[in-house]
């Protein structure tokens, strides 16, 4: 069992670190489905169309799984539900290779393991990380926010390449055995809910040896410090929170679901979608990295607000440029702000209403992350069909993105921002 | 490059997957075994590089 080592590196650098493993594999595995889908169509007679409706249901379902995931996150810890979440999500994973009929995969993948993801989101794990970090929040959040980008690198290619060498169900049944056999050890040996679990305190200040640490402990003290999460739902704060998450969902998945047609519509060859989804995919792992170090100094609301704008003008670059320049435009500004927003609406929220129901209200916010992207995949189709061209669909996301921005620059994050000052408890 | 999928884990296209693949095996010119063996590599890497610094910090304060 680990003793702190007080003259070492910080624990929570491990917690980083084990958090960063899961969202690699989890995450990875999470984002992988799209590669199966063809091997499982062919092979069980099923249209993509069936395919695409569990997963519609699916992310539905992750989405308002996440306030609970959340809320049985407060009760019961991160460690567990996390722990808990890998031999679930592990055992699902194993079970999808025996899919026979449709009514099976619905059940398992768009239902079960829909509501298991949030055991496993970047949402659950920046809470835990948000209980190790105060100055270095932003920075530790988004480093075990990057393993998302790197999952969908090296996750989705693995599990391509393990379809043409075996088949799609042994794969299913690897991808389960990973989490069970590599994660898991991992997160049972290194996740620790808080830092009082090893006698630490937060940030890795060093105790006052003359006071046991049952004497003094961090208090939160802060304007929006909340008991109850239903607290915050009177305040201000968490519905900009909502209301930039909820264009941050519309503006990432409209894209996500409707880039294959939108490239072909406007001529682009495979070849110039695929390079510029890479340069795409480099940018947005750059950005999500810069984000929190820029974060903990200027404060998390400027750089979110920022990131939106970013994200607006390469919308605007991708409907005013000319050709393949809009594309690139895209790529490059578009990227750099993809998953950005998430450690920052994170830290953001943990910062303004303390951690004791941190988890709620950050599964709250990507609830509504969740429904602005199945409502932009909607009216992305929608609109298509009904002008003609996706210009005004994705000139519409760019506004969105401009009152994203506003109401993320309106947050008084100095006036809310809780502060952690050590107390004592007794004596 | 398919990370843009890992906005909050939604599976991508099964097209894009595709084109996207192709310029991979244009890249790195493996067979598909040699590329299991690749990745695979990479991705336990990742979680055992963890373990091996918990090991290695628990080590060190036992020694301490």
């Amino acid at each position: 069992m680990y003793k702190p080592d007080s003259k070492g590196i910080y624990y929570g650098w491990l917690i980083v670190a084990a958090s960063f493993s899961i969202t690699v594999i989890g995450g990875g595995i999470g984002g992988s489905l799209g590669v199966f889908a063809l091997p499982m169509s062919e092979d069980l007679g099923w249209s993509r169309t069936l395919i695409s409706s569990a997963v519609a249901v699916g992310i539905l379902i992750s989405g308002f799984s996440q306030v609970f995931c959340g809320h049985i996150n407060d009760i019961i810890g991160a460690r567990r539900l996390i722990i808990l979440g890998i031999i679930f999500l592990g055992i699902i994973t194993i079970l999808l290779s025996f899919t026979f009929n449709y009514l099976y995969f619905l059940v398992l993948f768009g239902i079960i393991r829909s509501a298991l993801l949030g055991s496993q989101s970047i949402t659950t794990i920046g809470v835990l990380i948000a209980r190790w970090f105060r100055q270095k929040r932003a920075t530790a959040i988004s480093i075990a926010s990057s393993g998302g980008s790197v999952g969908g690198l090296l996750i989705v290619p693995f599990s391509t390449y393990l379809i043409i060498v075996m088949d799609w169900r042994l794969t299913w049944v690897i991808l389960g055995l990973i989490m069970l056999v590599v994660l898991l050890p991992t997160a049972y040996l290194i996740l620790k809910n808080d830092p009082s679990d090893l006698g630490l305190q937060l940030d890795g200040q060093e105790i006052d040896e003359s006071r046991s640490t049952e004497e003094v402990v961090y208090t939160e003290k802060g304007p929006l410090v909340v008991t109850q999460w239903r607290e915050a739902i009177r305040s201000y704060p968490i519905w900009q929170l909502l209301g930039g998450y909820f264009v941050c969902g519309f503006t990432t998945l409209i894209m996500s679901f409707h880039f294959v047609p939108y490239a072909i519509e406007s001529g682009f060859s495979p070849t110039t979608a695929a390079m510029a989804f890479g340069v795409l995919s480099v940018m947005n792992t750059f950005g999500v990295l810069i984000v929190g170090p820029i974060a903990d100094k200027l404060g998390n609301k400027n750089i979110l607000g920022t990131v939106y704008a970013i994200r607006g003008i390469g919308y605007a670059l991708l409907l005013l440029l000319p050709g393949q320049y809009g594309l690139w435009a895209f790529a490059i500004f578009g990227g750099i702000s993809w998953i950005a927003s998430v450690p920052l609406t994170t830290s953001l929220t943990t910062n303004i209403y303390g951690l004791k129901k941190s988890g709620t209200l950050t599964g709250l916010v990507f609830m509504s992350h969740q429904i602005g992207g199945s409502i932009g995949i909607q009216f992305g189709g929608v609109m298509r069909d009904l002008t003609g061209s996706y210009f005004v669909p994705f000139f519409i996301a760019g506004l969105m993105l401009v009152f994203a921005s506003l109401i993320s620059l309106s947050i008084q994050e100095s006036r809310y921002s809780s502060t952690n000052i050590l107390a004592k408890t007794t004596g | 490059m398919f990370s843009i999928y890992k906005h909050h884990e939604a599976p991508g296209d099964p097209t894009l997957l595709g084109w996207i693949t192709d310029r991979i095996d244009h890249f790195l010119g493996l067979e598909p075994i040699q590329s299991v063996f690749l990745f695979g590599m990479l991705i336990i890497l990742i979680p055992v590089l963890v373990l091996i610094l918990y090991f290695m910090k628990s080590r060190k304060r036992i020694d301490s």
